[in-house]
């Protein structure tokens, strides 16, 4: 593999994706995991809250 | 060691730098309401409730046999905009104080008064006594208030006041809110001691620390977008659309203002990631020539 033509600091553009990695990871599974618990109460909130 | 330490101090600022963005978007939107006199509905949403009104009259008009004139001429836009100062100050003893104060109401008299001129008039039911007139419309009057109130504040008080008067036996929920709103601050304390932090252990140079920085705030970037894209799926807008089309525009004026602030926030971070990432390119291209 040639990588003399490989412009130095390239991978730089990746480090975000790598540092968002663990927090989107730990946002995902509290969303598999609580998501449906959070919406059903927001739901049960609003029904009974609010007059249909 | 200091690079792993640099980079995890990143981790920190990014996730710090995105609850920022969050608390920032959610507490400017509340803001208004903590303001002496509360956050009053926009004109958009004072058009939609009389249009909404408007409606309602118009099917309670053969239910009790009045005209939707002379409804409209004691509904006018200026009563719906009074009920509506009435609703921010509502919300602002809610906000301010964690206590429903008095509920908004439409006063009934002058439309009683109307709706019984309009049913004894010559064009009205012959059949009618006075009294029986009064009564009716009594009634119609009551149901139209209601109908307003439904419309400007289609909340079921009663059980917010019960739920309000519960939590503040148990939190001072006035305290609370208040905490939650100084969050924004308190974050940005720290996103700030976070970059400081960075830039010592990188021997006090700004350019050094520009990797790690930058990087922090592409991936605050991508986690403001994840959040947006979770709450899209949470469904709650369709949801009190569904429940309450008057709420779904107090919501909604709401959660576009909040958006509008986060959409210039992540603006501003991914110019901020962009500039910085692209400085540390040049650099490195630079120490290889």
């Amino acid at each position: 593999m040639n990588t003399e033509n490989r412009k130095p600091g390239k991978g730089i553009w990746l480090a975000p994706v790598l540092l968002a990695l663990p927090i989107l990871a730990g946002m995902v599974f509290i969303a598999l995991r609580f998501g449906p618990l959070i919406v059903k109460l927001i739901n049960a909130a609003v029904k009974a809250t609010v007059i249909v | 060691m200091k690079k792993i330490l640099c980079w995890l101090l990143a981790f920190l600022l990014a996730g710090t730098l995105a609850l920022f963005g969050f608390s920032f978007a959610c507490s400017c939107a509340v803001e208004p309401g903590l303001k002496e006199g509360g956050a009053v509905a926009s004109d958009g949403v004072q058009q939609m409730e009389m249009n909404l009104i408007r409606q309602k009259i118009d099917e309670l008009a053969p239910v009790y046999g009045f005209s939707t004139e002379t409804a409209l001429k004691v509904v006018t836009p200026e009563k719906i905009a009074e009920m509506n100062r009435q609703t921010a100050l509502w919300w602002n003893g809610i906000l301010t104080s964690g206590q429903a104060g008095d509920a908004p109401e439409f006063k009934t008299d002058e439309l009683a008064s109307a709706f019984t001129a309009d049913l004894t008039a010559a064009g009205g039911n012959e059949k009618i006594s006075d009294e029986e007139a009064e009564a009716l419309a009594t009634d119609a009057a009551n149901a139209v208030s209601e109908s307003i109130l439904r419309i400007v504040l289609p909340l079921r008080l009663p059980i917010i006041g019960k739920g309000l008067s519960e939590a503040n036996a148990r939190v001072d929920v006035g305290n609370v809110l208040r905490f939650l709103l100084g969050i924004r601050w308190a974050a940005l304390a720290l996103c700030a001691l976070l970059a400081g932090l960075i830039v010592l252990l990188e021997s006090r140079e700004l350019r050094k620390s520009l990797p790690y920085i930058g990087s922090a705030m592409g991936a605050a970037v991508l986690v403001i977008i994840a959040g947006c894209v979770l709450y899209a799926m949470t469904g709650i807008d369709p949801l009190i659309a569904g429940a309450s089309p008057s709420l779904a525009a107090q919501y909604g004026s709401l959660v576009n203002s909040a958006a509008i602030r986060l959409f210039i926030y992540t603006g501003l971070l991914l110019i901020g990631c962009i500039a910085c990432l692209i400085l540390c390119r040049r650099q490195h291209e630079a120490k290889a020539d």
